[in-house]
């Protein structure tokens, strides 16, 4: 994958913004837990959710997110 | 403790669509008047942080007076995407609270004896509303059709 880093940290740790259409990928204790892609003005658009550290335990896995940019924050729908 | 589950993507409240989780929405449905608890947030991850402190704590916890947790809900567009949310009366003490363990996903209606309402908003999925106090969830219900009794 092109313009794709990984990232080791917490959850949350992506960042907003990046390299433009790019991803990176958010590995916890070594697990991967997250996927986020960035447009083509390096906003995040879209994570996937491979597993989340706590939650109470309804989630189905994979699954994504989408993000709306409405006057420059990001709104996760 | 009486309880409602907001869920689903087409939610709307006075007529606007809503995203999870929009505090300020969650609040004023249930007509709870804010500044008079002190409020502890923990575990939370919002779609961006307006204080350093607020983004600094995400993994921990943060104690807010009632004036302090309206002046954080009031950013628009501030959203918690995962959160435990919980109001204490004035006469609760973080000391008080903090003699127990500090919530967790895993279960739920942490401080019955001790919370006045307790908002857990999970992965921007779902938001859960309890409290001992059946009037704020009956709002909660009232205010936002899509809500349902858990």
């Amino acid at each position: 994958m092109s313009n794709h880093k990984n990232v080791n940290g917490r959850s949350g740790d992506l960042p907003k913004t990046s390299t433009p259409n790019s991803s990176q990928d958010l590995y916890v204790n070594g697990e991967l837990w997250q996927r986020r892609f960035y447009d083509s003005n390096g906003n995040m658009i879209k994570d996937i959710d491979f597993l989340h550290g706590n939650g109470s335990g309804t989630h189905t896995f994979p699954h994504e997110h989408y993000w709306e940019w409405i006057n420059g924050t990001p709104v996760r729908k | 403790m009486d309880g409602a589950i907001l869920q689903g993507r087409d939610i709307y409240y006075n007529n606007s669509k809503i995203y999870y989780t929009d505090l300020n929405v969650i609040v004023e449905a249930c007509k709870i008047n804010t500044s008079q608890y002190n409020w502890l947030i923990t575990q939370y991850e919002c779609n961006y942080y307006p204080t350093e402190e607020l983004e600094n704590k995400r993994h921990d916890y943060i104690w807010l007076t009632g004036k302090d947790f309206n002046e954080l809900i009031q950013n628009e567009t501030l959203q918690f995407i995962w959160g435990i949310i919980i109001a204490f009366p004035l006469t609760t003490s973080l000391e008080d609270v903090l003699k127990n363990q500090l919530p967790t996903y895993k279960t739920e209606k942490y401080f019955p004896s001790l919370s006045i309402i307790e908002i857990i908003s999970e992965d921007s999925s779902f938001v859960k509303v309890f409290s001992n106090q059946k009037d704020f969830i009956q709002n909660f219900r009232d205010s936002i059709p899509e809500a349902r009794n858990i």
